[in-house]
């Protein structure tokens, strides 16, 4: 028995006797490169992926990561040598030794996992689940009642191995009713947080208020765009205690440059109404017209976020009066309607004026006028 | 003959060019081929990307039957040099059309007529006879800017006279001037 295990891990067992065994199952390294999401990035094989590889029989189902290391013992295999009765094969594992696996006939063994402090994150809830859920892999621990989450801090709070009201709640609640101000708030949410309370489901309730100041700035407008940058406010504290969002769970910020946030920001208020004012000009389109505007979002497949790999030029052509205008407004409040950039510009500044944001294509793109650009 | 745009591919222009979904230039026929090609070139070079605008994606409209580039040269020839159709940009564009008179779709005469206009400059002549003409230019800027149009700017924003000529301009420019009521101030102002 180690010099520092605590008696409560070893919780019916006699202390003072030679027996049980106490095996401390890491939650070393192995656990810490998690992230990377693959049972095989390292072949050597740590416990955990032993663990993940245990047989396949329904007899392993059940057993926990503490369980089966109490419960089995695990031996070298030979390839080619048989089995005894009641031995079981690993799943193999690429690149690894394959170990056989056999019941333990006598002496009890304690085995808990090495103690993460509720500051590491997702670490930390990793080993929680560990502690209570038979798994075959990382994706299957984060699934609870078939959803797949994307964090083990938020499976770990579906599971129900932490309640939803804790000390983070009531900390940032009293701190709006005692009129922190949001700078306030963000430094106190990254202190909580690193002392190790759930941060997804606090950021999910508190995201506005820790970003209310952020709101009202040219650099911020929207609501989302004030979450991000207050996000990006947070990860600066979390940094200083050399841990990252990631670490929590919380999402990343989207870094945006200037030009493109003035952008966002004059249509992101009036979504809604781009939305809508497209869909009605796109039911008041004659055939012709309604034809041509899906050719251009099949042709450029406008409900992806990228570009087809291939993805020429359209050329609309039209006599006067045919809807050209009529039908690039459409599509512009269209794509803006759905929150994305449109750029557009004419060739002349009268042109331009007839479209909202239309500039020159010499101001946007900074043309240089030039009498050579006329020559040829 | 090129011309190359001053955005450097790493400010916060090229980010904007880099986050557009969608880039539509309206009136492209009348645009020089070499500023198209500028646009082109920039495009690539802030995509990193040699497909037609950096792979962005790009919407030009126009009538090629309607104002053609600005050149130095007369006639059919520089203009069709100087058009984005001499442009090896050009065949990489799909092209779709839209027929059906929309906006005077109850004046299908009308329709018919402005069709006619530019339909093919050196073989035909166009009757103006559905348009009103006005012989002077006193008479033109009574109709276009009558008293009650003058006093309202807003309303004056909203009318232009377009001359063929640039040396005309400054002579309709001086006339209105001349008409405009109230005292005369001028207004100094810093641009960047």
């Amino acid at each position: 028995m180690l010099a520092n295990s605590p008696p409560w891990c070893v919780f019916g067992a006699v202390i003072s006797a030679y027996n049980p065994l106490l095996t401390v199952v890491p939650s070393d390294k192995a656990i810490r490169q998690f992230t990377g999401g693959s049972n095989t990035e390292r072949p050597s094989a740590s416990l955990l992926m032993r663990y993940f590889h245990r047989p396949p029989e329904a007899l392993f189902d059940g057993q926990t990561y503490i369980d089966y290391f109490q419960n089995f013992l695990l031996y070298g295999h030979t390839p080619g040598t048989l089995l005894k009765e009641n031995d079981y094969l690993e799943v193999p594992i690429p690149g690894g030794i394959q170990h056989k696996v056999r019941p333990r006939q006598k002496g009890v063994k304690v085995a808990r996992i090495q103690i993460v402090s509720p500051t590491a994150g997702e670490v930390f809830y990793l080993q929680s689940l560990l502690n209570k859920r038979p798994a075959r892999s990382f994706e299957e621990l984060r699934t609870i009642d078939g959803i797949l989450y994307s964090s083990f801090n938020e499976a770990a709070l579906r599971f129900g191995l932490f309640s939803d009201q804790n000390e983070g709640h009531y900390a940032l609640s009293e701190a709006i009713s005692c009129f922190c101000t949001p700078a306030q708030l963000r430094f106190l949410f990254a202190r909580i947080v690193l002392e190790g309370y759930p941060a997804v489901p606090l950021w999910d309730e508190f995201g506005l208020p820790l970003a209310q100041d952020l709101t009202g700035t040219l650099m911020a407008g929207g609501p989302e765009r004030a979450k991000n940058l207050a996000l990006e406010r947070i990860s600066s504290y979390l940094s200083d205690a050399s841990r990252s969002l990631s670490d929590f769970g919380l999402p990343e910020p989207v870094l945006q440059t200037p030009e493109v946030i003035m952008e966002l920001c004059r249509y992101e208020h009036r979504r809604g109404e781009l939305h809508q004012g497209a869909m009605s000009c796109i039911q008041s389109m004659t055939p012709e017209q309604s034809t041509v505007f899906s050719t251009i979002q099949d042709h450029f497949a406008l409900g992806e976020t990228d570009p087809p790999e291939v993805c020429n030029p359209i050329f609309l052509e039209g006599r006067p009066g045919r809807g050209k205008t009529f039908l690039l407004k459409a599509l512009a409040a269209h794509i803006r309607g759905s929150g994305r950039i449109v750029l557009i510009v004419a060739s002349s500044a009268l042109a331009a004026t007839l479209y909202e944001g239309g500039r020159t294509a010499h101001n946007l793109f900074r043309i240089p006028i030039t009498e050579a650009g006329m020559h040829h | 003959m090129s011309i190359d745009s001053t955005i450097n591919p790493i400010s916060y222009r090229a980010d904007l060019i880099r986050n557009a979904a969608l880039i539509i230039w309206d009136e492209l026929p009348a645009t020089n081929v070499a500023a198209m090609e500028c646009v082109n070139n920039i495009c690539s070079a802030i995509m990193k990307n040699d497909a037609p605008f950096g792979g962005i994606r790009f919407v030009g409209a126009g009538d090629f039957r309607q104002i053609a580039p600005v050149t130095t040269g007369i006639g059919p020839i520089p203009a069709r040099q100087a058009s984005i159709l001499s442009s090896t940009l050009w065949p990489s564009f799909k092209v779709v059309s839209l027929y059906q008179p929309y906006r005077s779709a109850q004046d299908l005469d009308y329709t018919a007529f402005v069709d006619q206009i530019g339909e093919d400059f050196e073989n035909q002549e166009v009757l103006l006879d559905m348009l009103d003409v006005i012989e002077t230019l006193p008479e033109a800027i009574d109709f276009l800017f009558p008293p009650a149009v003058i006093q309202d700017p807003r309303k004056c924003l909203t009318r232009a006279f377009l001359s063929p000529l640039n040396r005309t301009v400054d002579e309709f420019n001086k006339k209105m001037l001349d008409r405009l009521i109230g005292e005369e101030c001028k207004q100094l102002c810093m641009t960047p």
